[in-house]
């Protein structure tokens, strides 16, 4: 065994040795996260990795259960995204080319609950599942272009989906928090293209984001 | 338009949820001064009504709506309920745009004396649309959110007044004779992510665009209303 993989052995062997954290029911917490979003399955055939960012507001309502509300902002740029196009603008009868700018937005209104199954001093690891309203917009623009052109607009939609994931914290000081998480979302569609096929049009993605918790600072 | 207020206003009362949140835990060790109307267990029945209405381009005036909920404290200050109304958004002679939102909420109250109960809270839930006597009527659910805020002044026994504030943001339904919308022919979202998917196929020689199509596809349902509710 090397002395790297020794220190981390040993690291967690004292972690294990560390008291359980004695966290009480009704805390309260509020944790921001920063981070990427990495679309899944079909909607990483037509969107690039890109941001995210999210506020949860929870409560224990059991000792090992935190219970809350989030807010997540999402963004991903289209793969049509800074490509070149040339086409007959309706409009005027020319021949003209644009740049494509194109983006999804996700914006998350939800519910979570947090399962922490092991908490031992500073450290707390935890399994997250949540439910909630998604809007999804997909916004279509023109970056340059040859010519005059209307090539641009909006499309959005809310849908219901759901989240799971999990997640680690550490109290670093007083009742300050930081952490990593991993959420996997999913949001169902099916959508009729240009030529009348029929596809299913799921957005899903895996966010994954640095935290940073404020709760109770006394044990 | 609407879909960029809607967004910052959410991120303003988060904030100020956030910011409602934390004060129990500094307060940790500090006297309970929670009355008992806040205090976990307790449960509001409530009716309401009022005024509701759609905004956005070429909408009917706002009409009536009625509604009725239930909220249970799961911890001090903090609820969680379900509501149910009935919102007649406009009319125009006799056709009718209406809104019944099943809805679910989580709310965080506060007190400022012994006669004022404000509160403040985020919802989510499914939004019955329907136009009637249209010529061309539609119908069915769609998902919607809102913010709610509002205050209760106890009046008598076990009963209290308030005034209930909700805006929602929900998709507009499409083009109608009597009741504006998006043309109902277009790709919508669902027909866009499965367009885009299209195009990636190898051999693809068409491509698709929007042209001008900056119409709205969403839109904010306001509700004003009395509420009357009975703790228990």
């Amino acid at each position: 065994m090397s002395k790297r993989w020794g220190v981390v052995a040993g690291a967690l062997l004292l972690l294990c040795a560390a008291p359980v954290a004695a966290f009480a029911v009704a805390e309260s917490m509020v944790t921001l996260t920063l981070g990427s979003g990495t679309p899944n399955g079909s909607f990483a055939e037509i969107a690039s990795s890109g941001a995210m960012a999210g506020l949860n507001v929870g409560y224990r309502a059991i000792r090992r259960l935190e219970v809350g509300a989030t807010i997540g902002y999402f963004s991903y740029a289209s793969v049509r995204n800074g490509q070149q196009f040339s086409y007959i603008e309706p409009s005027t009868g020319n021949l003209t080319t644009i740049t494509m700018s194109e983006h999804f937005s996700v914006t998350e209104l939800g519910v979570y609950g947090r399962l922490y199954q092991f908490e031992r001093g500073r450290l707390g690891a935890y399994l997250q599942a949540g439910a909630g309203a998604y809007n999804v917009r997909f916004g279509q623009d023109v970056s340059a272009s040859t010519g005059a052109t209307l090539v641009g607009g909006n499309e959005q939609q809310n849908k219901f989906g759901f989240s799971g994931g999990m997640g680690a914290r550490f109290r670093v000081s007083g009742g300050t928090y930081l952490g990593l998480e991993a959420v996997y979302h999913q949001i169902l569609g099916k959508g009729r293209d240009a030529l009348g096929s029929e596809r299913n049009t799921p957005v899903s993605f895996t966010s994954i984001g640095a935290t940073l918790g404020f709760g109770p600072s006394t044990k | 338009m609407n879909a960029q207020r809607m967004r910052w206003a959410t991120i303003l009362i988060a904030a100020a949820l956030a910011a409602a949140a934390v004060a129990p835990a500094f307060a940790a060790g500090s006297t309970d001064t929670t009355p008992s109307l806040l205090k976990r267990g307790s449960q509001w029945m409530s009716g309401r009504v009022g005024y509701a209405k759609a905004t956005g381009d070429y909408v009917a005036d706002g009409m009536m709506g009625v509604g009725f909920g239930y909220r249970r404290f799961v911890l001090n200050n903090w609820s969680v309920g379900g509501f149910m109304q009935y919102d007649v958004l406009g009319r125009y002679d006799r056709a009718s745009d209406i809104a019944v939102p099943i809805t679910l909420e989580v709310v965080r109250h506060t007190h400022w004396g012994k006669s004022f109960y404000p509160y403040l809270g985020l919802g989510a839930g499914a939004y019955y649309r329907k136009y009637s006597r249209t010529g061309a009527d539609l119908s069915g659910f769609t998902p919607g959110r809102y913010l709610t805020f509002g205050a209760h002044t106890p009046v008598q026994g076990r009963g209290m007044l308030g005034l209930d504030v909700r805006m929602a943001s929900v998709d507009k339904p499409n083009w109608n004779p009597t009741f504006a919308g998006p043309d109902p022919g277009r790709l919508d979202l669902d027909d866009w992510l499965a367009e885009l998917q299209r195009e990636q196929t190898p051999g693809n020689l068409y491509t698709a665009f929007m042209y001008d199509d900056n119409l709205s596809k969403s839109q904010t349902i306001w509700s004003v209303k009395i509420d009357y509710t009975i703790v228990y």
